[in-house]
């Protein structure tokens, strides 16, 4: 591995950053828009709560699809081969869909089917249902990645089985997960945005009404960016510290 | 100490899904205070280790150990990943024998200021040398003070050099009245300093190990009387 000094890494990071603003400067200029921000302040109450909205759907729905996730998990570990395959179909069906689609079609269910008119629950519903197959997976990795020989030395220096459970299992398991699940938390986010096609006032709909009434797409887009990335950044640098803090595997 | 085992066998489901028999029958009885297991690999020697030790429960057969207490090494990857090397042997210590933090502490610091471990007692045992590892690991495994150890090939990941001081630790414990069984590959250490020695392995058209041959381990390394052992023997010590 090559060391490399401080400066070295500004010095890079520096360059990257400008080549990017120079790539969309020289587009915005191609596009012959002028930059207009004023519809931000105009409209800072609605933003405001889009955003708010987006934080409360993803937040909902990390804990609901955190919950389903590890009971999926659980049944596909199990040994009751009824609930197995039902978490096996739920898993494979939803991983191997676009959202947009289970959207639409959870949608009708959800809410012509069994009558739930809220968009914000059937909008987390969704999204919960989503997301939750992909943490079942991050779930069942981390059980599988658990070390036998772990479970062995339990047993050897006397830990009972609940003891087992408490102060080994829980603690590796989590430690092998929480930095995937916190980068499944920022897909979450990025992917509630999706829930703007049935209307869910989030942030995402809060800018495409926005932008239908006066027009400045471009700034409202790469505002609407900027807000995303308020939130996913900090979740990058706690995943990365996760990472680092729970670097024991060695 | 009295060890008793009768007509023991073991079978497990393999990679394969098949059933495989890994002991078959296994006799002893013997009064022993160290004792090593010897014999070709795949012979069921950590398995049996596993029987007595308690960590499973063997298809048929009895085993009896007369002893209060035991304690266990693994071959590697038996201290806990997600705690320190003091936190390996406190907190056992505390949850399973009921010693107050601060007694956990002295016993644990006690054990590993004297075989030199004490500035490495805070660090993961991903920051270890697998002879640390290894010595950590023994600690924890006497910590509590029982009256036998077994230890499954605690040497056989470690290089040379890390060999040599598992094995220094292993003889000064044994010095002090420690009983241990160990398997093992290090046939000078099972010679010297093991008081008897068990060759575990297959007898001709047998579906599983047994032991061929049981006795003081000098008369086992020098005066093999079973052809199977003798030949194994002679092959391994030529070099």
């Amino acid at each position: 591995m090559v060391l490399r000094s401080n400066l070295t890494k500004t010095l890079n990071a520096f360059l990257a950053s400008l080549l990017v603003i120079i790539l969309v400067w020289i587009s915005v200029l191609r596009l012959g828009v002028a930059f207009d921000f004023s519809f931000v302040v105009e409209f800072r109450q609605r933003i405001w709560q889009g955003f708010l909205m987006t934080v409360a759907i993803s937040l909902a729905g990390f804990v609901l699809s955190l919950f389903i996730g590890i009971v999926a998990a659980l049944l596909q570990n199990g040994k009751i081969l009824f609930l197995k395959y039902i978490s096996i179909i739920y898993i494979n069906f939803i991983r191997g869909t676009p959202l947009i689609m289970q959207i639409y079609l959870f949608y009708y269910i959800i809410g012509t089917a069994w009558g739930v008119e809220n968009r914000f629950l059937s909008g987390v519903l969704i999204l919960s249902i989503f997301e939750g197959a992909y943490i079942a997976e991050i779930i069942r990795g981390g059980i599988q990645g658990l070390d036998p020989t772990q479970l062995e030395a339990a047993k050897a220096v006397g830990f009972s089985r609940s003891q087992t459970v408490k102060l080994v299992v829980i603690p590796q398991l989590v430690a092998r997960t929480l930095p995937p699940l916190v980068g499944q938390f920022s897909s979450i986010i990025k992917d509630s945005s999706l829930l703007s096609i049935i209307a869910v006032i989030e942030l995402t709909q809060t800018m495409r009404e926005i932008s239908a009434l006066n027009f400045r797409l471009f700034e409202s887009y790469l505002f609407l960016g900027l807000l995303y990335l308020c939130l996913t950044i900090p979740l990058a640098m706690i995943g990365k510290a996760l990472e680092r803090y729970y670097n024991f595997e060695g | 100490m009295r060890i008793k085992i009768k007509n023991l066998s073991h079978s497990f489901i393999g990679n394969d899904g098949k059933m495989k028999r890994v002991l078959s029958h296994v006799d002893f009885d013997d009064d022993i205070s160290t004792l090593s297991l010897i014999g070709p690999s795949g012979g069921g020697k950590s398995t049996l280790l596993r029987i007595l030790g308690g960590l499973i429960t063997p298809t048929e057969g009895e085993v009896y150990v007369e002893c209060k207490s035991t304690g266990f090494v693994f071959q590697q990857n038996g201290l806990f990943k997600h705690w320190t090397g003091l936190e390996n042997i406190t907190i056992p210590l505390e949850k399973v024998y009921g010693y107050t933090h601060d007694e956990a502490d002295d016993r644990a610091k006690e054990l590993l200021d004297r075989f030199g471990l004490l500035k490495d007692a805070s660090k993961r045992p991903s920051q270890l040398s697998g002879g640390q590892q290894q010595r950590i690991a023994i600690a924890r495994a006497v910590a509590s003070r029982p009256d036998l150890l077994f230890l499954d090939e605690p040497t056989s990941a470690l290089d040379p050099e890390y060999t040599v001081e598992v094995l220094d630790m292993i003889d000064e414990l044994k010095d002090e009245g420690l009983n241990f069984v160990i398997v093992t590959h290090e046939m000078g250490f099972a010679k010297q300093a093991c008081e008897k020695t068990g060759f575990l392995g297959y007898p001709p058209n047998s579906h599983g190990a047994r032991f061929l041959e049981v006795g003081k381990s000098k008369d086992v390394f020098e005066n093999p009387k079973d052809p199977l052992v003798k030949g194994f023997l002679d092959k391994i010590l030529m070099w």
